[in-house]
């Protein structure tokens, strides 16, 4: 995979070459990166606005690419810069606190059309959006990606130690919220 | 999941499941939406930069502007008439009339110095041309422009 990536990397930087490379790039993460950003703001809609966002930014970034870190990482962390974008731009429409939880997004869960979970299925997500952003972006990764702690480290750009400790707390609270709704 | 099993034993029962379904093909037809809008985007920049340019040229045009009504004000002073030729007009004042303007402005001891000194032939053209030198170095030329047009 990192032998392709490099590949890719070095079509993408030569002008004639960077069109036919940028979709295969496209074809090997729209999936990984389209189930991260509807993790978090759930609407099929806007996960496909942001989603279109984060790869015109690639596009527009991909000879500002400077490799320290690997091609999906970056993907990754531009994806989840613009999901974040997204829910704060969302949160000011709504007059809601920044660091407010995204809790409102399940009001339009159960009326989505694309939404196929059964009552459990929907308690578990009304209690992952009642985390806070990082918390619950941290509990996606790892819960549903079961990513390394190492991986996330890089994404985020935080501790291994504070990504765990986040985790620890986010499921108990979970955990504790389908309790208490039963 | 050990770690989960520590923490939250409920939840690391549960099926990892995402109740999210996508529309039909979408993934298929992605791509080719996403090319539209980057071709969309390409035209885009230059639209970006004509509109940087259509939201400076009012402020060149207005400094452009002001640049210009400067130098005619300058150009306006500087063209002023010469202390020679505010002396050929005064013929619109009487010569009596300039005296007193100019008696009027002059100090007193450049005044009883002047009113001492003999007036002959020549002293009158001297006088004259003391006069003109005298109102040529101590008024401004916007001052003499201003008593020749009040």
């Amino acid at each position: 995979m990192q032998n392709e990536d490099s590949q890719l990397i070095i079509e993408l930087k030569q002008e004639h070459r960077k069109d036919h490379a940028f979709q295969k790039l496209v074809k090997l993460y729209q999936e990984k990166l389209y189930w991260h950003i509807r993790k978090m703001v759930i609407s099929h809609d806007d996960t496909d606005d942001i989603l279109q966002n984060t790869f015109i930014k690639v596009w527009k970034n991909i000879e500002n690419f400077r490799e320290e870190s690997s091609l999906y990482t970056w993907l990754y962390r531009i994806a989840t810069n613009e999901t974040i974008t997204f829910l704060n731009s969302q949160k000011k429409k709504k007059w809601l606190p920044i660091n407010e939880g995204t809790g409102y997004l399940i009001e339009n869960m159960q009326s989505d059309p694309y939404f196929e979970g059964d009552k459990l299925e929907q308690k578990l997500q009304r209690a992952i959006q009642t985390l806070p952003e990082k918390q619950r972006l941290v509990f996606n990764m790892r819960y549903f990606d079961e990513m390394k702690y190492e991986k996330m480290s890089e994404i985020l750009n935080t501790s291994v130690g504070a990504l765990k400790a986040s985790y620890h707390h986010a499921a108990k609270k979970i955990e504790q919220y389908i309790n208490d709704s039963d | 999941m050990n770690e989960l099993e520590k923490i939250a034993p409920g939840l690391s029962k549960m099926k990892r499941k995402l109740p999210y379904k996508v529309p039909e093909n979408y993934f298929d037809e992605f791509p080719e939406r996403l090319q539209q809008r980057l071709d969309e985007e390409k035209i885009t920049p230059v639209l970006h930069k004509n509109r940087i340019i259509q939201f400076i040229r009012p402020a060149i045009g207005i400094a452009a502007s002001i640049a210009i009504a400067a130098l005619i004000i300058y150009s306006l002073f500087r063209d002023l008439p010469s202390g020679n030729q505010t002396a050929s007009n005064s013929a619109t004042m009487t010569e009596e009339e300039g005296l007193i303007t100019f008696i009027e402005k002059i100090d007193e001891t450049s005044f009883f110095t002047l009113i001492h000194e003999p007036l002959t032939e020549e002293g009158e053209e001297l006088y004259e041309e003391e006069l003109l030198s005298y109102i040529c170095s101590n008024m401004s030329e916007y001052e003499i422009y201003l008593e020749n047009n009040n």
